[in-house]
């Protein structure tokens, strides 16, 4: 009898980090279309001016710095584009992305971000991160009440890099 | 005695925790296994799927709202059509280097929008008549070969009436200030907001914009 419970105990203990740290993994709120692979392209901004271009390169750098297997590189080649326009809508940003072959485009509104930055490379930097987050699987406004770079509710004036949140979702998918 | 007590009552918590451990971890999945199988169900109807995902400003209150939407009104969705839109307007103000990021309309791809056609009940702000039919803008909608999905939007019914806040363009459909919060049903006389849409609306709330 107590061979049993010892066992069961014994068990108990070996499983429950284990099964613990599955279900911290699967708490990800990820989309269903993403970037099959860690490291993504995207064709050099160059017809912007460096006013945008900067800030875009600074997004691409807080990215690459993470703890993540995930990055950006520029490459010629790529079908993969991001642009900035005055556009006449409301939102900040779009990231449009094709399942296959992967492929994405991202456009920044330059009427809307500029109406509302106060520190306009930061603006432009924490939009562009969160615009990237997408082609990483990340979902908009995740259910959580820890920071994200994703929350609608984020000021880019001040919120500009990807978080410890946005960092483990990205680590659940690569 | 003592001991294996101790020890049962160790072993039940312990197993008690691994279970609840177990059915958490299939209760936090089910997002991505819902999405997957409305893949398989939409990919049956032989459309490619592909998502857009769109960042807004969110809103704190109402007069956030009233304030920033240059167009409130009651309106009846009539019918909706899909369009390829390239809302990228010619550089304005030239010397302006934020406003204006070296950019042609033509280095802009087109978006899918769907365009609906909505006949204005009551204005409570802007330039409108009642009964004049205005186009309203959204992201995202299908053709016949795809389904530009939004994450996180309401959609707008056809035959629906909404409250909605609204951007105005000179060359394009008005939009909702956000999905969210840019517009809140009307059913039977009650103002309805989406899931996530935290600010409340009455409707005394919008006449006084009138007074
Ligand atoms: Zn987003």
């Amino acid at each position: 009898m107590k061979i049993r419970f010892m066992k069961l105990v014994i068990s108990s203990l070996i499983l429950l980090p284990l099964v613990l740290g599955l279900s911290l993994k699967v708490n990800a709120e990820l989309t269903d279309i993403g970037s099959p692979t860690p490291g993504i392209n995207v064709k050099s901004p160059d017809h912007l001016n460096d006013t945008w271009k900067t800030p875009i390169n600074n997004a691409i750098t807080a990215w690459n710095g993470t703890a993540t297997k995930v990055t950006i590189g520029y490459s010629s080649a790529s079908s993969n584009t991001i642009t900035a326009a005055q556009y006449s809508d409301t939102w900040y940003g779009l990231n449009t992305q094709w399942r296959s072959p992967y492929k994405y485009t991202i456009q920044l509104n330059a009427r809307t971000i500029t109406r509302d930055a106060k520190n306009f490379s930061n603006f432009v930097k924490g939009t562009a991160v969160h615009e990237f987050g997408h082609c990483f699987f990340l979902k908009d406004n995740p259910n959580t009440t820890l920071p994200s770079i994703m929350k609608y509710s984020n000021d880019f004036n001040t919120v500009t890099t990807p978080r410890p949140y946005d960092i483990d979702d990205v680590n659940s998918v690569y | 005695m003592m001991t294996s007590k101790w020890i049962s009552v160790i072993s039940i918590f312990c197993l008690t925790t691994v279970l609840l451990a177990a059915c958490g971890s299939n209760e936090s999945k089910p997002d991505n296994d819902r999405s997957a199988a409305s893949d398989v169900h939409k990919s049956t109807a032989g459309k490619q799927e592909v998502l857009i995902d769109a960042s807004f400003p969110k809103y704190n209150n109402l007069d956030e709202l009233e304030n920033r939407a240059n167009l409130i009104i009651e309106g009846r969705v009539l019918s909706s059509t899909f369009k390829f839109l390239n809302v990228a307007e010619r550089p304005s103000q030239p010397g302006d280097d934020q406003l204006n990021p070296g950019t042609t309309p033509a280095d802009s791809p087109p978006i899918p929008y769907t365009i609906y056609d909505v006949e204005v009940q009551k204005v409570y702000k802007g330039a409108v008549t009642e009964k004049e039919t205005i186009q309203v803008k959204q992201v995202g909608g299908e053709n016949q070969q795809t389904i530009f999905k939004v994450n996180d939007t309401s959609e707008l019914k056809e035959e629906g009436d909404y409250i909605m806040f609204l951007a105005t363009f000179d060359n394009s459909p008005a939009s909702l200030l956000n999905p969210i919060q840019g517009s809140y049903e009307l059913v039977n006389n009650q103002i309805i907001a989406s899931d996530k849409n935290l600010i409340k609306l009455e409707i005394n709330d919008l006449k006084q914009l009138t007074e």
